[in-house]
């Protein structure tokens, strides 16, 4: 019997530690995983139980609905979920209608001044860096003023406001990639501005504007400075409503955990379905930026 | 996608115009409607369930949201002094409501009144209110608010814990006899604490209970030449008090407790004695609580100053001058029926135990025999009758309030004073320190506030 | 070709919007800076006072006592610094574990990136009510279990937990960002490394992390200007407290505002947390722009 194993044998070592090296980093990462996003995780469970199981940490329940049947039937709870919904949607439709036309011409429009361009997208990119403390001491005196608190309308412009520059910031380099000889033969085809814009740049960047979207439309749910302070009752949103369980009478936590849940889940349905678009446009909008 | 996205839109366009309601929205048709924030302790909480139900009147929507009280209290203070009108009925305590009517931030109720039917009038009985509450709402007898529920402060102790420890509440203590007896039921190895009070920072959390003690123990916070009175012995007296009682003998998370946890944790039965209002002992006293039935009160306690040393306290409800007619009248309305007598009878339907009940807003509320009964019915009547807030302090003082000082800065003063407390609770500093910078920041408030000359 | 109107019609109307909304309010409160406003007050009229609002922030009477604005300017310094720190290592140490081809990496990322899409009030509320309390919370009653006392963190150690927090709601993005980049290091040099026999600590740290350089940039940069701004989680976690020990510059110009009611010195405080921001950023631009120019 010689010492030297077989080919056959020498394989089959190979295999095990790769498997037992695949086997192990996939537990580890599985484990980081999990243990990372469970405090959601417990979340999402704990809107199974009822007021007596939710008191003390348990894992381990008989299920019901009762919780989430008596959230969901509370007019008012509808009430936050009807506004969060209208500034997303609206906010975002606005922002990416006001924000892609003008890193367009940002891009491929023709200033008088040269460097103008330049200097308008530095402009935008400096507003993200304004703190919205900076500002809410004039914009709650215009909003009492002109009564904008009770309608969803005001914050809804103050959200434009503060979200269009990421829209603009994150399309610019997407505008960057496309070749401006393209643009320049449908000018001489006889396409106009707008024509270039809708026909031809829109489709081309379509992932830009999808990602540029969807983050807009998660930072706008998750917002919770601006309407804290410039909302009333009936236009408060969803993270608002969320702050008021902090000095919650006795703990009802399976009533917080499925109000959260209710809250929380479409912005992370929507980020989990989209985070493939989302890392595209960041770091090609972000890293050439 | 396009198309998907334009639906989307158009959905939430024609969701926004749709009316829909918000929070507890009452009767239908809407032509009116008023908006109202409550504080979130267990009274106002039963008076937003019970509007939901039982408030209907043709053409008028309430809506009521329910705060947290330091959120409340810098939404309507911020609102009222801009002249906003989110808000049409305000809803605070005697601390805003002298400022506030001097401002022109509260509308006059007499012209309401005397719109008022006799019939109306008779039913509402304006007579029958405790007139220190009315009093501390009005301006020259000119009400501007009507008091909602009054409170003042007591102790309330485990009967079933001081049986067991063979010990007796005295029905006047002294803060040094509540400490001692405090110690002697804190059983931490049993989880079972001595003494809970409200540790959370805020004028009108740990300030309320802390600035009594103040005075008991004879100190006060400025002298009548608005210099700051801070670094006196009788103040640092208290602030040691303070902080032993909560050391020694309290809960443990003790900067994180509200009112709502110290509840909690009276409820559970595990707990011993409690400072705190005397609007607190209905929960204590209701069906979900382990220690119904085998509670005890006695009066605040007091040390230097023998007695005023609780507080005085109500929730009122107020017009915001700003809305409209249609709505100022309305919100007259609403308010006239979740003061009256009939609101009274309507809570304690909803709760025999007087747990939503609003105390101290009228007498006729204790001759009622499900409430008379109550077995701290008895004390807080005495201890409202017996309070004055005009003069809080054993020397004298050129401010009134008795768990505050009622200058506007001292709602934030009052607010770091009590940070500084927590500090010195938790130890992050000393309590020469503590003492230094609340003497330093009111002597500042007085300078700048043009009261010190 | 006459097409520069069209093109700033293209423009206008976003930067009326954006202007209107950011800027021109941020030049009122500059303004606002130099009044006596009280709002309490109304008794007091509002006057012009110059820097007499910046001067009581920043004026020391009895040195070494450090007056509040320092030590909130001090908390806010190290929140930040210590969340934009834990969130670059392990963010990047997270990056790394997932970039691995094994089964179902997807579903593993895609749990990780969840807390950066929860909003920031709602895993506040979770956190302090579910997890850190001392009773009711897994903190607890897993300290309970091992034996130990266990320390209300809320009112003993709130720095830590507030960045502890950030970080856990941060470090998602910061690993999305990352990730992008070190899977966008080419295949042949990842293999020519293993040929190499490269053991794993020098091809992670030595030749792929110089690699992402500009992804850990961008995340830094907008990981700062995110994070300085965070209000929500402070005020429903430890609301600044306990008294003022976790205030950070923003929240307390919303204290400033609307607890203290003074206006005047509200915007002060406002103005002087944007010019450090700014501040703050240009230094760390310039520094990471050294760092990426050496390699």
């Amino acid at each position: 019997m010689s010492n030297a194993r077989t080919l056959k044998q020498v394989q089959g070592a190979i295999q095990r530690r790769k498997f037992l090296r695949v086997g192990s980093t996939t537990a580890v990462v599985y484990l980081v995983a999990i243990i990372y996003f469970s405090p959601i995780l417990y979340m999402f469970l704990s809107g199974f139980k009822t007021e007596f199981q939710a008191v003390s940490p348990r894992l381990f329940f008989i299920p019901t609905l009762k919780t989430f049947i008596r959230v969901l039937s509370d007019p008012s709870m509808w009430g936050y979920v009807r506004n969060s919904v209208l500034q997303v949607v609206l906010g975002t439709a606005i922002c990416l209608a006001l924000g892609i036309p003008a890193a367009f011409a940002l891009i491929f429009g023709k200033f008088k001044k040269k460097g103008t361009s330049d200097k308008i997208y530095l402009w935008f990119i400096t507003t993200i860096l304004l703190p919205p403390v900076a500002v809410i001491i004039p914009l709650y005196t215009w909003f009492q003023a002109f009564n904008l608190i009770k309608t969803p309308f005001g914050l809804l412009i103050a959200y434009i406001g503060f979200h269009t520059p990421i829209v603009v910031w994150m399309l610019h380099s997407f505008f960057e990639d496309v070749p401006i000889e393209i643009m320049e033969a449908s000018g001489i085809d006889g396409c106009n501005r707008l024509q270039q814009l809708v026909l031809i740049a829109i489709p081309l960047v379509r992932t830009g504007i999808v990602s540029a979207g969807l983050l807009v439309a998660v930072f706008i749910w998750n917002e919770f400075f601006l309407a804290f302070n410039l909302t009333g009752i009936t236009t408060a949103t969803l993270p608002v409503y969320m702050a008021r369980f902090r000095e919650q009478q006795g703990m009802f936590v399976a009533q917080l955990s499925a109000s959260s849940t209710i809250a929380v889940l479409p912005a992370v349905i929507l980020g989990w379905m989209t985070q493939k678009s989302l890392v595209k446009g960041l770091t090609l909008g972000a890293v050439k930026g | 996608m396009w198309a998907l996205a334009m639906c989307l839109v158009l959905a939430a366009g024609s969701f926004a115009f749709a009316g829909g309601s918000s929070e507890g929205a009452t009767s239908s048709g809407g032509a009116v409607t008023v908006n109202m924030a409550l504080p979130n302790n267990p009274i106002s909480q039963a008076l937003a369930k019970i509007a939901a139900e039982k408030y209907k009147v043709e053409g008028v929507t309430v809506n009521v949201a329910v705060l947290p009280e330091n959120d409340l209290r810098q939404r309507l203070t911020t609102e009222a002094s801009t002249g906003g009108t989110t808000y049409d009925i305000f809803v605070f305590g005697p601390y805003e409501a002298q400022t506030w009517a001097k401002n022109g931030w509260l509308a006059n109720m007499e012209p309401y009144f005397k719109s008022l039917s006799a019939d109306r009038l008779a039913w509402y009985d304006r007579a029958d209110q405790i007139q220190g509450m009315v009093q501390s709402l009005a301006i020259n007898g000119q009400s501007y608010a009507m008091p909602f529920y009054g409170e003042s402060s007591f102790i309330m102790y485990n009967k079933a814990l001081f049986e067991a420890k063979g010990l007796t509440m005295p029905e006047h203590p002294t803060w040094d006899q509540i400490y001692d007896l405090a110690k002697k039921i804190n059983d931490p190895a049993n989880g079972i604490v001595g003494m809970t009070m409200r540790g959370a920072p805020g004028w009108g959390m740990s300030g309320a209970p802390f600035v009594t003690m103040v005075n008991a123990f004879g100190g006060r916070f400025y002298d009548m030449q608005w210099k700051a009175t801070v670094d006196t012995p009788e103040q640092r007296a208290a602030w040691q008090m303070y902080k032993n009682i909560l050391r020694n003998a309290g809960q443990k998370d003790i900067l994180s407790y509200t009112y709502n946890e110290c509840i909690a944790l009276m409820k559970s039965g595990k707990c011993g004695i409690y400072y705190d209002a005397t609007s607190i002992a209905p929960p204590l006293e209701a069906s979900d609580s382990a220690i119904r039935g085998k509670v005890g009160y006695a009066f605040a306690p007091h040390e230097k100053l023998e007695t005023n040393t609780a507080w005085l306290w109500n929730w009122a409800m107020g017009l915001n001058p700003k809305s409209t007619d249609a709505k100022k009248k309305a919100a007259f309305d609403f308010i006239l029926w979740s003061t009256s007598k009939d609101y009274i009878k309507m809570s304690l339907e909803l709760d025999p135990s007087g747990a939503s009940t609003p105390p101290g807003s009228r007498s006729s509320t204790y001759t009622l025999p499900a409430y008379s009964s109550v077995p701290y019915a008895a004390l807080t009547l005495k201890t409202l009758q017996s309070m004055d807030f005009t003069h809080p302090t054993l020397q004298p003082v050129p401010y009134v309030g008795l768990q505050y000082i009622a200058i506007p800065e001292f709602a934030d003063a009052g607010t770091k004073m009590t940070q500084f407390l927590a500090d010195y609770v938790v130890d992050k500093i000393s309590l020469n320190d503590a003492i230094k910078q609340t003497n330093d920041l009111f002597n500042q408030v007085a300078k700048d506030g043009g009261y010190q000359k | 070709m006459k097409r520069t109107s069209h093109d700033w019609a293209f423009v206008l109307p976003a930067i009326v919007v954006v202007a209107v909304m950011t800027q021109v309010p941020f030049i009122l409160t500059i303004v606002y800076s130099a009044l006596r406003w009280n709002l309490a007050r109304p008794d007091m009229p509002i006057i012009f006072s110059g820097l007499s609002n910046y001067i009581y922030f920043l004026r020391i009477p009895n040195f070494p006592e450090l007056p509040e604005f320092y030590t909130t300017l001090i908390q806010t310094i190290v929140i930040t610094i210590s969340s934009l720190t834990v969130c670059t290592v392990f963010g990047f140490l997270f990056s790394v574990l997932l970039d691995n081809k094994i089964p179902g990496v997807n579903i593993a990322r895609t749990l990780m990136l969840g807390p950066f899409f929860v909003m920031s009030t709602a895993s506040g509320v979770i956190w302090k009510t579910t997890i850190f309390n001392t009773t009711f919370g897994w903190y607890g009653v897993i300290m309970k279990a091992l034996g130990f006392v266990p320390v209300d963190l809320l009112s003993y150690h709130p720095i830590p937990v507030i960045v502890a927090l950030f970080s856990w709601q941060w470090i998602p993005f910061f690993v999305l960002v990352m990730l992008a980049g070190l899977q966008g290091i080419p295949m042949d040099l990842v293999d020519s490394m293993k040929i190499d026999g490269t053991n794993w600590v020098q091809s992670t740290f030595f030749v792929k992390l110089p690699m992402i350089g500009n992804h850990m940039r961008v995340a830094i940069m907008l990981g700062l200007i995110f994070i300085i701004k965070e209000f929500g989680l402070i005020l429903v976690t430890t609301a600044g407290g306990p008294g003022t020990r976790s205030y950070t510059l923003p929240y307390e110009v919303y204290m400033e505002v609307f607890n203290a009611s003074n206006v005047g010195r509200a915007a002060a405080l406002a103005t002087m947390t944007v010019v450090l921001t700014l501040l703050v950023v240009n230094i760390l631009y310039r520094s990471i722009q050294k760092r990426s120019s050496a390699y």
